[in-house]
């Protein structure tokens, strides 16, 4: 498929919705700045054109009621690899597959996306592997994954993570997938300074070589991310060291089992994404006993900012909403708690610049909830994305089965 | 690195409060739909002596400041306490009632530290889903070390469904391995056969072997039978040998998608403990008969409700064969008794794709059916705070005392111990738990558990660390 065709196809379809939306009267909880209370939000072209109180705009503009409810940006979803069939192919080192090729929009899991508000989603290769493949941005919404998809190369998912064999040979195999890339880039260079002289010949092993090795060196180059997961303290030292050496653009992926490194985050500036458990439990060597040590604090306690990830089977950790609750149970502001799956969320996946808050000029990703986000009791009741309504509950089939026509 | 462990918790399991303790916080859930703000709870010798909103002295006071206080919540299906959990029955026979899992439960096992830390006071243990009829169940105060359970033998574990089936090698019979049932027909062909065997000795007078004298208890009515049910199918399947061996008290737990079964459940008087699978991890499991595709039409018929059918309903009812457990509390949560003819509701509502039908939701549909019902843990001790059931209950729009009380007095009452356990109310037990603010607001946490008296309890962060 070509990715180019793509991309210009992704800015069509956001020039098409030229119709302005008001969203009135509603508590406005921007992720940037004060909460305002009966305040509105307007939408032009995609975008968000102003907040405030007593907008108006001229008649053609659809109309938002949001008295008595909350508006808020579209959770970000910052990592996941939910929504294809297998997350990782079954072959270590393999940067040139894309999770694009494996996305499957009619999965129940983008559904449930757009129901629960996560309007932005980094989906990422698995961590079963050394080198996953590259991963994407995408909307949970549409039938075909171009409409689905807000950028078509999010970076290249690295594991620290061994999934059989030791930590050596594990490290050392990615290395050499590195190396070899680097040294394929400095042919290539070399070779383009070159001129063509006589009969130029379409070299297909070339061709092949380059295709599968692409992907990789746009990474050493730092035109996309890695994402590295980790899931020791020393995988987290490693991946820091990796960082250095190749001069990656990293974000890290950290599970809970990574808290003792936290204190080497500290003051990195590196974009961090949280497992969704936020307990992490250990036993104690010596006394036997179970502790439980508290993530969310331990990052702040290191001064890392964090976005914070979900588990698709759990009863509450499946929505961000709850994710942010959870950050409040576990001591964090409740500004600290909502950055964390909104706008630190956006920063941590690189697009701080155009979601995670309701800011003049920021893309028109917008929730109307029911109740406060940490109240436990909101539900979305309209999704805008992009400027465009694409969810109402009251017309969601499946809560309609489930709750009968009155809810 | 000690200083990190802030949310690590405290065990103080000898001290105890001998002289009057009183509690105080911004409000109180009592556990019967009743709220108090602000309150003052006064405890004394393990018991509560007295609940107000206004201000209770005593030789010491806690101040609680802006904390809520709930009853010590109910597990009223847990294997917490148990080194192998839910895996923990004897599976060298299919039938086992003469297994008690009194004498096994551990207080100090990681379980029960988990439960305690969530608020739970109160614990039924089961022997494990893996045999037919797997044996006795306990009922515990989940600090204290119970080598005497306080409700020895009055439940009796029985699973349907596949769990006992699976683990043989199935073939062609004969092996050691392949012992036990392969099938539900072979499951249930075990409960029929235990249970007609004992009733046609009853019957007859004959001397009835010590190991099959649970299942007598079971049939006279002095022992609750607790049927683990993981489809829908099996819940009619309970029903249906409720019936046929005329067991009069009984209790449907695991329950997934039980409230397709609850027209039915009402009349037999079944109450429900609900809880362990929810959607939608209950839908990805594989091999435990819950990913079914045959499943979906099961039982059709009830999909609406004929007249055929309300008859039917209606001699069942006249049979008397209602729960005779505590009922004295009946009305306190009237929602309509008519409610249950309703056709759509329980049926109607669940008629497709029940697979994703959460458990929370189902809580409501039973509630609204009458049915008397709980949440509860089930085998699961790590991942789910039985809290986060009545939160979701709440969102998914059952009344906020009801899913508290889901907690706390419904599974007191199903298990018969609401004379003491469930509320918090002068004479009972002093179960409480503050948590830092509304407890059913996910941000909140517990940051005092008390349990008949004692604080087992604290999170060092509370103690000015």
């Amino acid at each position: 498929m070509n990715l180019k065709l793509i991309a210009v196809l992704c800015v069509v379809a956001a020039a098409a919705c030229g119709q302005d939306v008001l969203i009135r009267g509603g508590k406005v909880i921007p992720c940037k700045g004060a909460e305002l209370a009966e305040a509105d939000v307007l939408v032009r072209n995609g975008r968000i054109e102003a907040v405030g109180k007593g907008l108006t705009t001229d008649g053609s503009a659809s109309v938002v009621d949001a008295r008595g409810r909350v508006v808020m940006p579209g959770f970000v979803l910052a990592h996941t690899s939910e929504g294809m069939d297998r997350t990782n192919e079954m072959v270590p080192v393999t940067p040139y597959i894309s999770v694009l090729d494996g996305v499957d929009p009619s999965r129940p899991f983008f559904e449930d996306c757009l129901r629960d508000g996560h309007l932005t989603i980094a989906l990422m290769p698995g961590e079963r592997t050394i080198i996953g493949g590259t991963g994407v941005i995408l909307r949970p919404h549409g039938l075909v994954v171009e409409d689905l998809l807000q950028s078509d190369n999010a970076g290249m998912k690295l594991s620290l993570i061994p999934s059989a064999g030791n930590r050596a040979a594990h490290l050392a195999k990615l290395r050499a997938a590195l190396d070899d890339a680097k040294q394929h880039m400095e042919r290539k260079q070399a070779e383009s300074g070159a001129t063509a002289s006589g009969n130029v010949r379409f070299d297909l092993e070339a061709f092949q070589l380059d295709r599968r090795k692409r992907e990789l060196a746009r990474m050493l180059r730092g035109e996309i991310p890695a994402w590295i997961a980790c899931g020791t303290p020393a995988d987290v030292d490693q991946a820091l060291r990796l960082v250095e050496e190749y001069k990656l653009k990293a974000r890290l992926v950290l599970g809970g089992g990574t808290w003792r490194a936290f204190p080497l985050l500290t003051g990195k500036n590196m974009p961090v994404i949280l497992d969704s458990e936020f307990e992490f439990r250990e036993t104690d060597p010596e006394t036997g006993e179970e502790v439980i040590r508290n993530l969310p604090q331990l990052l702040k306690k290191a001064g890392v900012k964090f976005a914070v990830t979900t588990a698709p089977s759990s009863l509450g950790r499946r929505y961000l909403w709850y994710q942010a609750a959870s950050l409040v149970r576990a001591g964090l502001s409740r500004e600290e708690a909502l950055a964390a799956v909104t706008c630190d969320a956006a920063d941590a996946i690189g697009l701080g610049a155009r979601k995670g808050s309701l800011e003049v000029g920021k893309d028109a990703d917008i929730l109307v909830l029911t109740d406060d986000p940490l109240s436990g009791r909101a539900w979305v009741e309209v999704g805008i994305i992009g400027g465009k309504v694409a969810y109402e509950r009251s017309k969601d089939p499946r809560l309609t089965e489930i709750f009968g026509a009155g809810k | 690195m000690r200083a990190m462990q802030s949310l690590m918790l405290v065990l103080v399991g000898t001290l105890t409060l001998s002289a009057q303790t009183v509690i105080k916080a911004a409000k109180a859930h009592l556990g019967d739909g009743r709220v108090i703000a602000p309150a003052w709870v006064s405890v004394e010798g393990g018991r509560i002596t007295a609940v107000s909103a206004e201000s209770l002295s005593g030789d010491e006071v806690i101040d609680c400041g802006a904390g809520e206080i709930t009853p010590g919540f109910i597990d009223a299906w847990s294997s917490a306490g148990l080194a192998r959990g839910d895996n923990e029955n004897e599976e060298g026979r299919e039938v086992t009632p003469q297994v008690d899992v009194a004498g096994l439960y551990e207080v100090r096992h990681v379980s029960v530290k988990r439960r305690l830390a969530q608020g739970v006071t109160s614990l039924l243990v089961h022997p494990g889903t893996r045999a037919v009829i797997s044996g006795a169940a306990i009922v515990v105060p989940t600090a204290v070390d119970a080598t005497a359970p306080r409700h020895e033998g009055a439940f009796l574990c029985v699973t349907l469904g596949l769990d006992p089936a699976m683990g043989n090698s199935g073939g062609q019979g004969g092996g050691f391995y392949s012992r036990r049932p392969n099938s539900r027909m072979g499951v249930v062909y075990d409960v029929r056969a235990a249970f007609t065997q004992v009733r046609e000795a009853l019957k007859s007078g004959q001397a009835i072997d010590a190991t099959l004298a649970p299942l007598a208890a079971a049939l006279k009515g002095t022992t609750t039978v607790i049927w683990y049910t993981e489809t829908e199918k099996e819940i009619w399947t309970a029903l249906r040998l409720i019936e046929e061996l005329q067991i009069p008290r009984n209790i449907c737990a695991g329950a997934v998608r039980a409230s397709a079964a609850a027209l039915e459940l009402k009349a037999r008087g079944v109450p429900v403990l609900l809880g362990e699978q929810h959607w939608p991890q209950y839908a990805q499991r594989r091999g435990r008969g819950g990913l079914d595709e045959h499943d979906h039409d099961h039982a059709g018929h009830l999909h609406e409700v004929t007249p055929e059918v309300r008859a039917r309903l209606a001699a069942l009812a006249q049979t008397g064969m209602t729960h005779p457990i505590d009922t004295s509390e009946e009305g306190l949560f009237d929602l309509g008794q008519d409610c249950c003819m309703a056709p759509g509701v329980g049926a109607g509502v669940v008629s497709t794709d029940r697979n994703r039908i959460p458990v929370t939701t189902q809580a409501r549909e039973l509630v609204r059916a009458g049915v008397l019902c709980a949440f509860a843990s089930g085998g699961d001790t790590e991942g789910v705070h039985l809290i986060d059931y009545a939160r979701f209950a709440v969102r998914d729009g059952l009344d906020a005392a009801r899913a508290l009380s889901m907690l706390t007095l419904e599974p007191a009452r199903i298990l018969g111990i609401a004379a003491n356990k469930g509320s918090l109310e002068a004479g009972k037990d002093a179960d409480l738990v503050v948590f830092n603010g509304d407890p059913l607001s996910p941000g909140s946490r517990p940051v005092l558990v008390m349990e008949e008296g004692r604080i087992v309890v604290r999170p060092l962060a509370a103690k000015g660390e």
